[in-house]
């Protein structure tokens, strides 16, 4: 364990999910292997994003249609729980608003957009994917979700959010979209041909 | 084993299932779609079995400029050349085009605009694009913000606006190598392409989703130069969108210009008190009366004479001057007071024929009389400043011209 607020973390050995029960950890089932992968973060990857640095500590691997994109959970240097995510190499961090007055009732529409902090948000995207999954230590149980709606928001200038579909009621994550070289990002994975 | 393996190794590819042929994979098995470099079927590179999405393309092989494997350098980054498509305008009120009347730069003969598309990937850094048309070459970005809309034909992005230039439908119509995305050839997208040359913002709408990218104006032999490729990029053929006016630095053209105009009437003043050249002297003794002196000639431009007067006596006197054109027999009078010497400048005296009337007062003057020509004359300056002027007038009027070219291409 890396992390000690983990609800949920995955047995590095036997691909066992553990489940956090009061003290104690619960064998909720097994993950079978994870797809080819090729993303450059493994967990232990450390980075660093608007001053302050984290590790890569679990993630949750999804799957849609047209593709695949890790969120990769990553805590600070301050003990605070963020997402890193990549999808196809572009990432964004992220972090769960609290507060379910923040989100507008039903489903939002592409091409909608909310105002959040006096910046418009606009529904880019939205994804029906489902999970392939999981790995390392998690904030919340996951094991046993299926499918999962995400509807990605861009700003003007480069902030990022996405409303998750999957729980009740959805989570609102917010942040912002990064480059690759500015997340200085060590402990990466090796690729064979490339330096 | 579910943890993740430090060291991706390359997978070793696949077999087509429609020739046999062995394709090769690149990215680590980012791959969603793969093309058999063989008969050209497409491929699902994350189906265990291998399914083809589309038999054989009907089109003929097309050769990128820039082979698939190819490493290039861009911003100090490595990125391979993966994926290769061929894209066309598929404008259905433009097809099929029978009237050229019709046609916004009356060519005729014109099919439909087709450009090619190279994917570029990097295990680190990601995607990027280079877009060709015409040998107009775009090194392509995917943004991370949504440009804000001014108007209709109006974007701005960090406070920079770009300009609508075309809005299209682009159509697949050939591709090789692979993407992270699922391709087909016939795939459609809505277009449309916003300027602020050097740079462009680009839309591409499918019923999934809307994804901008900032394209950055590339000349052919800087990608050349960047993939180390052999022999030399395919010359540019018109202006293109977003290339940056080969008439650019107008405004430079004229500082210049000022400057120089500026020197001009600094090195005018200058010569018009120094560098001169002797156009007539002698040593004048005016006993009695007056004197005229022989007719002198003066040549170059209209500019300025100038009469110098040494006193060789002892007395101060008063010397009236009468410069007389031989031609037209006009007189120019003056007259100066001379204590040791005097210099008396006459402006604007055309060039000819002329003689110096002189008369003493008290008479019995004894002086050494010099005439001279001014070399900078401000008629010269004038003269220097207008031709100074004609490279920034005639840049600027390339370069309205080039702005007309290039929004000739833009089809509204």
């Amino acid at each position: 364990m890396r992390w000690s607020g983990a609800v949920q973390t995955t047995c590095p050995f036997c691909n066992s999910i553990l489940v956090r029960r009061d003290v104690n950890f619960e064998l909720v089932g097994k993950v079978g292997d994870l797809p080819a992968d090729a993303s450059p973060i493994q967990i232990a990857t450390e980075g660093t994003y608007a001053g302050k640095t984290f590790t890569v500590v679990g993630r949750i691997i999804y799957e849609y249609e047209n593709g695949g994109w890790n969120e990769w959970h990553i805590i600070f240097s301050d003990g605070v729980s963020g997402w890193l995510s990549d999808a196809q190499l572009e990432y964004t961090v992220s972090f769960l608003r609290p507060g379910d007055d923040v989100l507008p009732p039903g489903m939002v529409e592409r091409g909608a957009s909310i105002g959040w902090d006096n910046t418009s948000y606009e529904v880019t995207v939205i994804t029906r994917a489902h999970y392939k999954g999981v790995e390392g230590e998690l904030p919340f149980e996951y094991w046993d979700k299926k499918e999962a709606i995400t509807a990605d928001l861009r700003t003007a200038d480069e902030r990022f959010a996405t409303i998750d579909y999957s729980q009740q009621p959805p989570a609102l994550y917010m942040g912002a979209a990064v480059d690759a070289a500015a997340l200085q990002l060590k402990n990466l994975r090796e690729f064979e041909g490339w330096q | 084993m579910s943890a993740t393996p430090k060291v991706v190794p390359k997978l070793a590819g696949l077999n087509c299932p429609n020739c046999g042929a062995s394709v090769q994979l690149r990215t680590f098995g980012q791959a969603i779609t793969v093309i058999c470099p063989n008969c050209q079927s497409v491929l699902d590179a994350q189906d265990p079995n291998v399914a083809i999405l589309q038999k054989a393309q009907s089109a003929k092989k097309v050769e990128p400029l820039i082979p698939l494997g190819s490493r290039g350098t861009f911003e100090g980054v490595k990125f391979e050349a993966i994926g290769f498509q061929v894209r066309t305008e598929n404008d259905p009120d433009d097809v099929p085009d029978d009237d050229p009347d019709d046609d916004p730069d009356g060519d005729p003969d014109d099919g439909p605009v087709s450009w090619q598309e190279y994917l570029l990937y990097n295990p680190y850094r990601g995607y990027r694009y280079l877009s060709e048309y015409n040998g107009h070459w775009n090194y392509i970005t995917v943004l991370h913000a949504i440009p804000e809309t001014q108007s209709e034909s109006r974007i701005s992005l960090k406070s920079v606006n770009f300009r609508l230039f075309t809005r299209n439908k682009a159509q697949t119509t050939y591709v090789i190598g692979e993407f992270p995305w699922t391709i087909r050839v016939g795939d459609r997208a809505d277009t449309a392409d916003y300027v602020a040359p050097p740079e462009m913002l680009s839309s591409e709408t499918t019923p999934e989703e809307t994804t901008w990218s900032q394209g950055h104006y590339t000349p052919g032999p800087e990608i050349w130069q960047a993939f180390g490729l052999p022999g030399t990029a395919p010359p540019s053929q018109g202006a293109y969108a977003n290339q940056p006016s080969p008439y650019t630095g107008v405004t430079s053209f004229w500082g210049t210009a000022l400057k120089m105009i500026v020197g001009a009437f600094l090195l005018a003043i200058f010569f018009q008190g120094a560098g001169s050249h002797d156009v007539y002297h002698q040593d004048v003794t005016l006993a009695s009366g007056a004197t005229v002196t022989p007719e002198f000639n003066v040549d170059g431009h209209q500019s300025a004479l100038q009469i110098e007067t040494q006193n060789r006596g002892e007395q101060s006197f008063y010397l009236h001057y009468s410069l007389v054109d031989q031609a037209t027999g006009q007189a120019r009078s003056f007259a100066r007071s001379i204590g040791i010497d005097d210099k008396a400048v006459v402006p604007s005296v055309k060039p000819g024929r002329y003689a110096l009337r002189m008369e003493a007062e008290p008479p019995g003057a004894q002086f050494n009389l010099k005439v001279s020509r001014k070399a900078g004359s401000f008629s010269l300056f004038w003269f220097v400043a207008a031709l100074l002027a004609i490279p920034p007038i005639l840049h600027s009027l390339r370069r309205l011209n080039a702005e007309r070219l290039r929004w000739l291409g833009s089809f509204r």
